[in-house]
């Protein structure tokens, strides 16, 4: 035990019962039922099935212009669970979990572990965050992606580490390859993390290339390619 | 730079540098978790486009 770090008292040892029951609900969910959700069924999967029959560049089974013009980076990840033919919402279901332990080990450090396991519970009583961990919609993706650069922030400010920008890079790389809105949220991200690295130039400049290089291998460029064919 | 022991209040007495600790650190996880997508997601979009 660290004796620095407060015990949990009973409210925080049920909340805490509670979290791992209900991710242990929703994970067997996740793992073998098949998503219902008509956004999953119309263009989230279907234009990954449809690109592996026919490629993606000009396939003539693309029927929708939805499979062509929507970024396609968390689609695409979805895969693996295609060819096992289950699993489809565990990549969702792990954005879930990335975001409750982001939540998690930030209000600790601030607020104590009692407060931390009742709002990782509070996460899980809200209905539209659970359904988009247990469909294949990308929007918890979006979600996933920001909350990594707000930790990521957070522990380079807390830990004077300047690594943690890889991951603050990252983040805004995947923001426009997860989902359309995610371009504007991304190119605010992305200001705001020069903005704090102007003091030092060589920083800045690294963090720039980055920023480029990530949005050119997670931001889904092809599908920009394809739409404007 | 994150070599030997890093003795910042948030991770003192914890070794960090390699891997094989960074992984160790239940902090990481978030990172780990997203690294992972961030992979399959470019592995999956590679093997499609080359179809």
């Amino acid at each position: 035990m660290n004796p620095e770090r407060p015990s949990l008292t009973a409210l925080g040892r049920c909340a805490r019962s509670v979290v791992w029951t209900v991710f242990a609900y929703w994970g067997v969910i996740a793992l073998i039922c098949p998503v219902m959700t008509i956004d999953s069924q119309m263009y989230n999967l279907t234009r990954v099935e449809l690109a592996l029959r026919d490629g993606f560049f000009g396939s003539d089974y693309f029927t929708s212009v939805f499979h062509i013009v929507f970024p396609w980076s968390f689609d695409a990840l979805h895969l693996p669970f295609i060819l096992l033919g289950w699993g489809y919402a565990l990549p969702s279901y792990l954005c879930l979990v990335g975001t409750s332990l982001v939540v998690l080990t930030m209000i600790r450090a601030r607020l104590g572990p009692d407060v931390a396991w009742v709002g990782v519970l509070s996460l899980l009583a809200l209905p539209c965050l659970v359904y988009q961990a247990t469909s294949t919609k990308n929007d918890i993706g979006l979600l996933f992606s920001i909350a990594i650069w707000v930790y990521a922030r957070w522990r380079r400010n807390s830990e004077s580490r300047d690594s943690h920008l890889i991951w603050m890079v990252l983040a805004i790389g995947f923001q426009p390859g997860v989902k359309t809105t995610g371009l504007p949220i991304a190119a605010g991200l992305a200001g705001w993390t020069l903005w704090e690295v102007r003091a030092n130039r060589r920083l800045w400049c690294q963090t720039a290339a980055g920023l480029g290089g990530a949005v050119l291998l997670f931001g889904s460029i092809e599908t920009c390619l394809e739409s404007a064919r | 730079m994150v070599s030997g022991r890093d003795q910042t209040p948030a991770n003192s007495g914890r070794p960090t540098g390699s891997l094989r600790s960074s992984l160790n650190d239940r902090r990481n996880l978030p990172y780990v978790i997203f690294g992972g997508l961030l992979l399959l997601s470019l592995l999956c979009r590679l093997f499609l486009l080359m179809r």
